[in-house]
């Protein structure tokens, strides 16, 4: 218990309500994925299995969707792959934040687009340490490794009451939270440049590749505009995010 | 039943799989220069990646365009963080703004 709260107190102070409140949005999808998923079938055994062995919202929500559509479980799960390959990336991203060996075994699991996009905000002042960076990402992680399956919990068994997770907007939760996490991290020419390529590429590119690929084809962006490019115009901004 | 058992051991197994090469495959460089530049490089493609999978699963279901409720409603949702809203407050407005559009019937 008191590790438990030093390390909360290594989360910067800023920083704590965007954590709980990831946890709780994160829960809100979760409740949306549990009415969709026992709406394809799922037992509520199932859809909590997924929940904490795979731990990666989109994915679930596109695996219970096309095994839910009919398509074959070897097709959903190629698909559900492809969507999660961009973990890869998030995992570089959290690797210098895991220090000891149990922590690059058990932390990898609470890699996720919620967890990195926290522990690499933006500061207003000066950089944060390396140990509030781990906190942030090791709470968060912790945060969405329960909120989740609580959250999947409650809307398979809600699944009979609210059928209708659309008619609340609770679709609207994971691209609203992934966007308001970005957002921030984006200040600087060339963030928003990447940003923007990087958003028309993957929208073009959606309906033509398999479901999941066309994120990843949008790192294209970084390529085109960054690499080879050590220094530019725009370096001054990209280091704040940086930080 | 059986086979999709299988595939959500498998989808497990490979998830991990990708993040773990993630964690393996950074943090090799941690000074310098080279390190400066490929954590730059990083911050960028996170930028890159989390503005894809926003955007992609706000206008699509799949692959085909999922109506205006929700990219409208996610649209409100990145303006209000683009003007230093709260997350909760972000998030409840993409929702709100989705399920109204909707109660609307757009």
């Amino acid at each position: 218990m008191s590790c438990a709260s030093s390390i909360w107190s290594d989360v910067p102070r800023e920083l704590r309500r965007g954590v709980l409140l990831v946890t709780l949005a994160v829960a809100l999808v979760g409740i949306a994925y549990g009415v969709t998923a026992s709406a394809d079938g799922f037992a509520v055994w199932q859809i909590v299995l997924l929940a904490v062995l795979v731990l990666a919202g989109s994915a679930e929500l596109l695996f219970v969707g096309l095994i839910g559509a009919g398509a074959s479980p070897w097709l959903a799960l190629g698909a559900s792959l492809l969507l999660n390959l961009r973990n890869v990336v998030y995992g570089m991203a959290a690797s210098p934040l895991l220090l000891r060996r149990w922590e690059r075994w058990c932390g990898a699991h609470l890699v996720n687009d919620e967890t990195v996009a926290l522990a690499a905000a933006p500061t207003g002042g000066p950089p944060r340490t390396v140990e509030q960076r781990r906190a942030t990402f090791l709470v968060t992680g912790i945060g969405v490794a329960l909120g989740w399956p609580v959250g999947a919990v409650i809307g398979s068994t809600l699944g009979q009451v609210v059928p209708e997770p659309e008619a609340w907007g609770l679709d609207a939760v994971l691209p609203a939270l992934l966007g308001a996490l970005a957002v921030p991290a984006i200040r600087g020419g060339s963030a928003f440049a990447v940003a923007v390529l990087a958003g028309v590429i993957a929208l073009l590119a959606q309906p033509h590749v398999p479901l999941g690929l066309a994120p990843v084809l949008g790192l294209a962006a970084v390529a085109v505009l960054l690499v080879g490019r050590r220094d530019g115009g725009a370096r001054g901004g990209a280091r704040e995010v940086t930080s | 039943m059986t086979e999709v058992m299988i595939a959500v051991v498998l989808l497990a197994i490979g998830t991990y799989g990708t993040r773990r090469a993630g964690v393996a495959l950074g943090g090799h460089v941690t000074e310098g220069p080279r390190a400066q530049h490929a954590e730059r490089l990083l911050d960028h493609a996170i930028i890159a990646l989390l503005i894809g999978v926003t955007l992609t699963t706000a206008v699509y279901d799949g692959d085909a365009p999922a109506g205006w409720a929700r990219p409208l409603g996610v649209a409100c949702a990145l303006t209000a963080a683009r003007l230093h809203a709260p997350l909760a407050v972000s998030v409840l407005l993409g929702a709100g703004v989705t399920a109204l559009l909707r109660h609307l019937g757009l």
